[in-house]
């Protein structure tokens, strides 16, 4: 006997602990509870937070939680309407509202209160996770530390394409300044005065390169011509570069006087008959040639002054 | 081959001597066409050069006259074809006929077996007839039957275009234009011409007969002579600057035609410029060529060869001025 004593009184403690749990949740008949559908959210996904009253029937339930449109960082979407359902001796009241949020942290959705027969009853606080990324539980790794890239090297492609065009060019320039027209023996038209400054520059430049002397008859009587042609453009207002000796005469028809318009004539069919018939002029033909271009010019400048 | 200034002395030398006949043509010629200096000087250049020339003008400008004085001076043997739509290539080059006599076919030779054609109004003939024409002015041969017949020599033609009613007519391709050697365009006469041609008239100076002044043999001389005349490289550079001017404006500056020109100068054009100053500078009794050679013939040489646009045609721009503005823009040496 001795050994069931301590038994009975160990059952019988057992069962007044669970008479007194009883008691107490059949004392708490009425529980407002505030429950959400997810825990974790992203910024601005939505979740539905959930007001329910379990109550019995024939009791008067007033002052309904009011949630505002913003609370405590997180944003109401929608509100559906208070529903009840009748689930045997109890009666259940709940209101389902859409809310997200936009702020990242952890937020808490304060407990609320509702009166059952004037009593006030109130619900546990409820909380929710916004993030602004996705947490799931997979492998993050820590953001790396920044590596040295070595600078590039030359860039060979480039460098061969370089020099390539570099020859090129300097191929283009050296053909071009071989290949280029030769500009009149003796002739330098670039000069801040009158033509007939010019023109005399021209012929003492063509005197100078002592082209007769050298017998280089070609060369000078090209020389002579052109300068002339040049200084009669200016006096007749036509270019006479694009003129034969025959248009040359035509043009300085009357502009001479005397003897001169046929001493010149003379010249210029010494000049086409040295460069176009390897006419071999003397060197005295060539200076008297020389003094009679020279003659020409002065008389047409004195007659154009 | 002419090396040195000693053979072109002597060249000119004897170019001097040879050329005398050109003058005494001329002269003859002038006893009974006034004026018209400009055609008969061209159609020496033609003579001399080898080469055929297309003449252009309206009718009544003694072309015919011309060239029938022309045969007249060198007493070459003369043919005249008339050009109509219902010509046919037998009516130009010959024919076989049967001879009842002896039972067999003989050859009937056209009137192109002679020295000098005139092919007058070519644009009136069909393109079969003026291909035939043409061919024989390429060839120098023709084809009758079986057997080729060597032309005489020497062999020139000179068709005739009437540049006004060009209905019902054939214009020549521009491959077989450019077979002419020189397109002459014929002007008018001047009016103290005119008054001299009148006074002739009435006097029946025109009947007059023609003296032969040069005989075939100088002729045929004088054209060895002209090829051997000296062109100096700069004169080349001169011909093909003016050629390539008419392919290729934009390079001489010439940009304002480069939409005018559909197709430029062909090296025919080269070649028959080169050869028409060298003829040029004979009949001027020169054994070398200087500009104005080049450039008082180019007119004639390139105003067939030179395609226009239609802008140009819009614009109202002829040939004649495309070349003109090339004369006037490119360099002469």
């Amino acid at each position: 006997m001795s050994v069931l004593r301590p038994r009975t009184w160990g059952y019988r403690l057992s069962l007044l602990l669970v008479c007194l749990l009883a008691g107490i949740l059949v004392g708490k008949a009425q529980y407002l509870t505030l429950s959400t559908d997810r825990k974790d959210i992203l910024l601005g996904e939505q979740f539905t937070l959930t007001i329910k009253l379990t109550s019995s029937p024939g009791k008067v339930v007033s002052g309904w939680p009011l949630v505002p449109d913003s609370l405590n960082h997180l944003e109401v979407v929608s509100r559906g309407t208070v529903d009840s359902v009748r689930e045997g001796n109890k009666i259940i009241y709940s209101q389902a509202l859409v809310m997200t949020g936009f702020d990242s942290g952890h937020w808490v959705i304060p407990q609320m209160g509702v009166k059952v027969d004037g009593k006030e009853i109130t619900s546990a606080s409820a909380d929710i996770n916004v993030q602004s990324i996705k947490l799931d539980g997979a492998e993050y790794n820590d953001v790396k530390e920044i590596i040295e890239v070595p600078p590039p090297g030359p860039e060979w492609k480039s460098i061969l394409l370089y020099a390539f065009g570099t020859m090129l060019l300097l191929l283009l320039v050296y053909f071009w300044w071989r290949n280029r027209k030769k500009k009149p023996v003796g002739f330098k038209p670039v000069s801040k005065g009158t033509a007939y400054d010019d023109a005399i520059k021209a012929l003492e430049a063509l005197q100078k390169e002592q082209l007769v002397e050298k017998g280089e008859m070609k060369k000078f009587y090209s020389g002579l011509y052109d300068i002339f042609r040049e200084f009669g453009s200016v006096v007749s207002a036509k270019s006479l570069m694009q003129s034969t000796t025959d248009d040359v005469l035509i043009s300085m028809k009357g502009e001479l006087e005397g003897n001169s318009f046929s001493k010149l004539a003379e010249v210029l069919r010494i000049s086409d008959a040295v460069k176009f018939a390897k006419y071999g002029s003397s060197k005295d033909e060539a200076r008297e040639s020389f003094i009679v271009m020279k003659d020409s010019i002065d008389q047409l400048n004195k007659k154009k002054a | 081959m002419i090396t040195n200034a000693e053979d072109i002395k002597l060249l000119n030398e004897r170019i001097q001597q040879a050329a005398g006949f050109v003058e005494r043509i001329e002269s003859e010629i002038s006893r009974v066409i006034v004026g018209q200096n400009y055609m008969v000087s061209r159609l020496l250049v033609g003579l001399l050069s080898n080469g055929h020339v297309l003449l252009e003008g309206v009718p009544g400008l003694a072309k015919t006259l011309s060239i029938k004085s022309l045969s007249q001076t060198i007493h070459a043997h003369f043919s005249r074809i008339q050009f109509t739509p219902d010509l046919l290539p037998a009516d130009v080059i010959g024919t076989m006929i049967y001879n009842q006599q002896s039972g067999q076919f003989v050859v009937r030779k056209g009137p192109i077996f002679a020295n000098f054609v005139l092919a007058d109004e070519i644009n009136r003939a069909p393109a079969k007839v003026q291909s035939a024409l043409l061919e024989a002015m390429q060839e120098k041969q023709v084809t009758i039957g079986d057997t080729t017949f060597k032309l005489d020599e020497p062999f020139l033609v000179l068709a005739t275009q009437n540049p006004i009613d060009q209905e019902g007519t054939y214009p020549l391709p521009e491959a077989q234009v450019d077979r002419f050697m020189l397109k002459v365009l014929i002007d008018y006469p001047s009016r103290s011409e005119e008054q001299l041609i009148i006074r002739q008239n009435m006097l029946g100076a025109t009947s007059t007969p023609i003296n032969q002044v040069a005989s075939i043999q100088e002729i045929q001389q004088a054209r060895s002579l002209v090829r051997g005349i000296y062109m100096d490289e700069k004169i080349e550079g001169y011909i093909l600057d003016i050629v390539f001017a008419s392919r290729q404006p934009e390079k001489f500056k010439l940009e304002k035609l480069k939409p005018l020109i559909s197709y430029g100068g062909s090296p025919r054009a080269s070649i028959n410029l080169a050869l028409a100053a060298k003829a040029f500078a004979f009949t001027k009794k020169r054994g070398y060529v200087i500009p104005d050679d080049v450039k008082s013939i180019a007119k004639d040489v390139m105003r067939h060869r030179i395609g226009l646009t239609y802008e140009a045609e819009a614009e109202n721009v002829t040939s004649e001025h495309v070349v003109e503005e090339i004369l006037r823009t490119v360099q002469v040496p």
